[in-house]
């Protein structure tokens, strides 16, 4: 029972930030493309934009490895 | 490393500027700046005279004549031209005068095969259709003799609309007094349409045709060569057309191609040497000029620089003369930048320039990233097998892409990554995931599908260290750019960054707890110079600034992440594979998904490397804004 309540924390931290970051992304990513459209030259900023959310997704996946590790 | 660059000027008299112009585009070496208003007032932007004007519009005029023959000439693999020297020295007038006469000769050709060959496709593309139409005709045929006087027109109407043709019809026979026929058989039907023949006398054409329109049916219309014959003939006519096309076809292709061949090569050489007469008139009026003498203001590489004095002086008789301009403080948004790496390290540089290139005078940071992000990536991917493979293949796209500098960066960039792949595979001892270990190998190091915290406090060192070394580059930079501001944030977030590390090093017992008054103090002083340095809205930035630091150095555990996510896809593969029971399944089950494992393996670390490179480590000392360096030199080296 323990074990299983740890495994959905863990992955509700993960799949959570997931959703926030891939929803980030998305519309970041959509603006992007569009900018890419009309200015090639830009390509690098647009994906340094896209990238930035992905942190967040780290710092879930950093908070799930803690409850693992700690917990288990 | 950037090349240091001189900023120059070159002065001469008005008759030498023609043969200066000449030995600059020959050499290569010189950017020419705009003429700028700012410029001496006893300066005038250079203008051209009429003579230059009307050299300037045949130039134009013959290469976009030129570039016409050449579109309409299919490319082919041919060999440059060797005999380009007889013509590289003719003046513009002469050049012209030759290239006319013989695009004169190979135009017309070219445009004549050009044409044939759309036709031929364009039949091609359409007499299917018409040969369609027909054989739904042709069973209506029998119908439709001696009618000298009437008008025959076939008709399509759709399946579902079919009661239409009995309105038709009914409008048809108001219209001609009853004088008309409306065939229609089975057999001239598809799934989709009924075609159906009207007859009709000559002398109601237009009305019918009018009605038609304005009923909107569609009429079957046979192209003009077939119009006056025979359905049947027709029929057989386009048939027959359809067989031989083909034919026709390859032969105008192999004309074209011969063409291609013999011509190809010589209207690429001049259109380069017509290209390099346009770019001599047309960098004139960037130059300045006084009563006799013309300005030319410009960047050439430091190292380039006595080459050209000596050049001109040689040259033009030293009627012109290079003088180099101290570089000033407002100079440096303006100079252009050009990248002098060694051989490892450039293929790094598109990716460098990707997010924008340095500032003049900064730092480079293309021999960090050609060291750090293989490695990344030689972290992320960790395994021999894979390694392999990917070595292999970027081997082959380097061969592959020789000709095209960015792809050939790329798979080198890719083929160092695969080195340290290998070498962290052995460190991790994996080959294609859990696979070696069936075969005795073991890791040198740890293995990291099981030592998890190992691993994360590996990537964690890493981006600790990765970020200390941003902001040491940030603090050096500032320090020899005399930026007081940029030197006390940066300093003040290397004392915080300190200050954490050895508070975190106190807190597992790694220092003795004694220091950790003093290592409190430490972080609140780095602090609070940090918030010092942000000005007014320093107490929300400064704390801010330094959780985001931290969550950089967290960002890092993507390292450890997307491994992880390799290992086990890896082992997945391999468990499936023993899963299956049938061997033949089991490998073909294992090739797939590991097929898969390696195409993330060298798409989703690429990506993650370049961002930890741009997001978290550039972000500490970077300075973008630069310009490529842009010689004025020829178009093409023929």
């Amino acid at each position: 029972m323990e074990i299983g309540l740890i495994a959905i924390g863990a992955g509700l931290a993960v799949g959570l930030t997931g959703l926030g970051t891939s929803y980030a992304q998305a519309h970041i990513g959509s603006a992007g493309a569009g900018t890419i459209a009309e200015k090639p030259e830009l390509i690098g900023t647009v994906i340094l934009l896209v990238a930035i959310p992905e942190t967040v997704l780290i710092l879930g996946f950093a908070v799930a490895a803690m409850i693992i590790l700690l917990l288990t | 490393m950037l090349l240091p660059m001189a900023k120059i000027q070159i002065i001469g008299t008005k008759r030498c500027r023609d043969d200066t112009v000449r030995l600059l585009q020959q050499l290569g070496a010189v950017q020419i700046d705009d003429w700028r208003e700012s410029r001496a007032v006893f300066q005038q932007r250079m203008t051209l005279n009429d003579d230059t004007i009307n050299r300037r519009e045949r130039l134009a005029h013959i290469i976009t004549r030129l570039e016409a023959v050449l579109t309409a000439l299919p490319p082919v693999e041919a060999p440059p031209w060797p005999t380009d020297e007889k013509y590289s020295d003719l003046p513009a007038d002469q050049l012209i005068d030759i290239v006319a006469s013989e695009l004169a000769e190979i135009a017309p050709k070219a445009q004549t095969l050009t044409n044939e060959r759309n036709q031929l496709e364009e039949q091609l593309g359409s007499l299917p259709r018409y040969e369609t139409n027909l054989r739904h005709l042709l069973p209506l045929v029998p119908a439709l003799i001696n009618l000298e006087d009437y008008m025959v027109t076939a008709i399509w109407v759709e399946r579902r609309y079919t009661e239409a043709l009995t309105l038709i019809t009914a409008q048809l026979e108001e219209l001609t007094d009853g004088l008309c026929e409306v065939i229609t058989s089975d057999a001239a039907q598809d799934d989709k349409r009924l075609t159906a023949v009207l007859v009709f006398p000559k002398t109601h054409t237009e009305a019918v045709n009018a009605l038609l329109g304005r009923e909107n049916i569609t009429q079957v219309r046979l192209p003009p060569e077939f119009a006056n014959q025979p359905l049947e003939q027709a029929l057989s006519h386009i048939r027959r057309r359809l067989r031989v096309i083909p034919e026709q076809l390859a032969q105008i292709k192999a004309q074209q191609e011969s063409l291609a061949q013999h011509w190809r090569p010589r209207l690429r050489t001049w259109q380069a040497l017509l290209q390099d007469h346009l770019a001599r008139i047309d960098v004139c009026p960037d130059f300045g000029q006084t009563d006799y003498t013309f300005v030319i203001e410009g960047w050439v590489p430091q190292q380039q620089l006595p080459e050209l004095t000596t050049a001109l002086a040689r040259d033009l008789n030293g009627e012109v003369i290079v003088t180099r301009s101290p570089l000033t403080p407002d100079d440096q948004p303006q100079t252009p930048i050009m990248f002098a790496n060694p051989g490892w390290a450039r293929p790094f540089e598109p990716l460098v320039a990707l997010l924008a290139l340095p500032k003049y005078a900064a730092i480079d940071p293309t021999p960090l990233m050609a060291i750090f992000m293989p490695i990344f990536f030689g972290l992320m991917v960790g395994d021999i097998g894979y390694g392999l493979i990917l070595l292999a293949l970027m081997f082959y796209l380097r061969r592959r892409f020789a000709s095209r500098a960015t792809l050939r960066s790329l798979a080198e960039v890719l083929l160092f990554g695969s080195i340290w792949s290998i070498i962290f595979g052995l460190l991790f001892g994996e080959f294609f995931g859990t696979l070696g270990t069936e075969f005795g190998l073991h890791p040198l190091w740890f293995d990291r599908g099981h030592e998890v915290q190992a691993l994360f406090l590996l990537t964690l060192g890493i981006g600790a260290g990765h970020i200390v070394l941003g902001l040491g580059l940030g603090v050096w930079e500032s320090i020899r750019q005399h930026n007081r501001s940029e030197l006390l944030e940066k300093g003040a977030m290397l004392v915080s960054l300190s200050a954490l590390f050895l508070l975190v090093a106190i807190l597992t017992g790694y220092l003795p707890a004694s220091l950790l008054t003093p290592v409190i103090g430490l972080l609140l002083v780095g602090l609070a110079i940090l918030i010092f340095s942000l000005g007014k809205l320093g107490f929300f930035l400064g704390p801010l600034e330094l959780v985001s630091l931290m969550g950089n150095i967290l960002s890092y555990l993507r390292i450890a992440a997307i491994g992880l996510a390799s290992v086990y896809l890896a082992m997945v593969a391999n468990a499936l594979a023993g899963f299956v029971g049938n061997i033949l399944v089991g490998l073909v089950v294992a090739v797939l998904f590991h097929a898969l494992n390696i195409a993330l393996g060298a798409f989703s670390p690429t990506i993650q490397a370049l961002r930890l490179h741009y997001v978290e480590f550039f972000d500490k000392f970077y300075q973008s804004g630069g310009q490529s360096f842009r010689p004025f030199q020829r178009s093409a080296k023929y």
